[in-house]
């Protein structure tokens, strides 16, 4: 059997974990109790997903981005990767799980809405910087999406302390590896095209995320917005993310479409 | 520093853009189609060099596409260093860097024979459609003649949706002063007659194009990054971690 059967199988069973996940932690807010099953069901999903991520790249010869299917499925994969590792660092921060596995659920069934079998790769794809590039926007995501999973906390519960310092904290992680992603994005097209930058949309909007991440981190550190503003704040900077790296690419044609979107775009 | 980069670019970068054919040289210290694309300032790109282009070759990329590299000649009339250029990365040459891009397409080249006048020539480069496939098209005048020709061309008459050279031909609308005076197929190698006029479609070859930069500010762009990438990680991940201590 191909790797590409069994993950058409797999991946809605894991659809399946993350819902299951998502719901837990979800009432895991409220009820205590909820989070550990939770926390096993994301573990066994993230066990599966990094089998048949690992499979297909295998088979493939390339790394998980090429295909839509593939670029949503790897962020997915990242940010439960992430919130799992800083979990078993700092098991208390294991409980804001609601932002990653919604997260994820929503990156694999992005991905699972456009399946697609086994390309090549693109010249352009044959690059270090690309690859800098690419793991460093994913961890930008998964980070701000673990600080979406303090922010809900805090929105819904009215909890502050421990999940205030989780938001500021995964907020800074996100600049600084969304930083790293625009240098390495940059390096790679002056290597690739001859020039460092383009004003292409998602590139224009790229920076509008990286001075709004900046200007979240200073409204938190010297105006003094805690709780509820900064929650709100952090909402804001996923959906600016998600905007950028999901819904932009469809309004727009442009090199990055081919990236994110998978194939020609 | 990022923003000083830019405005180095913008002052001092030099970038242009440049076409070639098959057997087609350029002498990039004079040619006037080499200027800042971008700038302050717009001025010739002072490149000490030759530029040739012997063959252009098309390269299935695995995702299934077409794209080109060339073979290239460089330096100077008495020093030539012969240099294969592809889309994986630049050509680094005093002080300059030449990029393959991913834009080609076919030089149709078309004869004028006329009664008792020399033969007068003219190189069409035609371009494929948006997605890379035939038909190649071009349309332009025919020197100081009057003509005007459209061209769309097709380097297999058979298989209409192939790049190989194997049946080329193509549909050639002539016109003059507004007037239709032919339009229909025309073979390689063969010949139109129009009035005591005769076109002749005598060549085809290959073009494709460069990028040409210099001075584009990267050692001041380079410290950038590193400082703005060294400043965020110590000022956020001092934070992370010492949070923690507390």
């Amino acid at each position: 059997m191909s790797v590409l059967q069994v993950e058409a199988t797999f991946s809605w069973v894991m659809v399946l974990l993350y819902a299951l996940s998502f719901v837990g932690f979800a009432a895991g807010i409220f009820w205590e109790k909820w989070r550990r099953p939770a926390l096993l069901v994301l573990v066994a999903a993230f066990v599966l997903h990094t089998v048949l991520l690992a499979w297909r790249w295998y088979e493939v010869a390339h790394g998980p981005y090429v295909t839509r299917y593939e670029v949503f499925s790897s962020n997915a994969w990242t940010i439960v990767g992430l919130y799992l590792l800083v979990g078993w660092r700092w098991r208390d921060w294991l409980r804001f799980g609601v932002g990653p596995s919604g997260a994820a659920l929503l990156f694999l069934l992005l991905a699972l809405e456009r399946y697609e079998r086994v390309p090549g790769i693109p010249a352009a794809y044959h690059y270090f910087w690309l690859a800098v590039h690419i793991i460093f926007t994913k961890l930008a995501l998964a980070s701000i999406f673990i600080a979406v999973g303090a922010a809900l906390v805090v929105l819904f519960k009215g909890e502050e302390g421990r999940a205030r310092e989780f938001i500021f904290r995964f907020t800074g992680l996100a600049l600084c590896f969304w930083t790293v992603a625009v240098a390495a994005g940059s390096v790679w097209a002056h290597i690739r095209w001859g020039r460092f930058w383009g004003w292409d949309p998602i590139e224009t909007w790229s920076l509008i995320v990286w001075l709004g991440l900046g200007t979240s981190l200073h409204l938190q550190k010297t105006l003094g917005w805690r709780g509820r503003r900064a929650a709100w704040l952090t909402v804001f900077m996923a959906f600016l993310f998600v905007f950028v790296l999901v819904l932009l690419p469809f309004f727009t044609r442009t090199l990055h479409t081919m990236y994110l979107l998978g194939g020609r775009g | 520093m990022i923003v000083l980069s830019f405005f180095w670019q913008g002052l001092f970068g030099k970038r242009a853009y440049l076409r070639l054919m098959e057997g087609e040289e350029a002498n990039l210290r004079t040619s006037p189609w080499l200027y800042q694309e971008k700038g302050l300032l717009v001025r010739r790109i002072s490149f000490p060099a030759v530029l040739g282009l012997e063959e252009v070759r098309l390269v299935r990329d695995r995702e299934g596409s077409m794209v080109p590299e060339s073979h290239i000649y460089l330096g100077d009339l008495l020093d030539l260093t012969e240099r294969r250029l592809t889309l994986k990365g630049p050509l680094s040459f005093r002080g300059a860097n030449l990029y393959q891009t991913q834009d080609w397409g076919y030089v149709l080249e078309f004869l004028l024979l006329r009664p008792g006048e020399p033969h007068r020539r003219m190189f069409y480069f035609a371009q494929p459609r948006r997605d890379g496939t035939p038909p190649f098209s071009v349309q332009g005048a025919f020197l100081d003649t009057g003509y005007k020709l459209r061209i769309e061309f097709y380097p297999d008459m058979m298989h209409r949706d192939s790049w190989r050279l194997r049946l080329p031909g193509a549909r050639v609308t002539f016109e003059r002063n507004g007037r239709r005076l032919f339009s229909g197929w025309v073979l390689y190698s063969q010949r139109v007659r129009l009035g005591e006029d005769g076109f002749y479609f005598a060549g085809i070859s290959r073009w494709t194009a460069f990028v040409l930069t210099a001075d584009q500010g990267e050692p001041i762009l380079y410290t950038g990054f590193v400082l703005t990438i060294l400043g965020g990680f110590l000022l956020y991940g001092a934070i992370f971690w010492s949070g923690e201590k507390k």
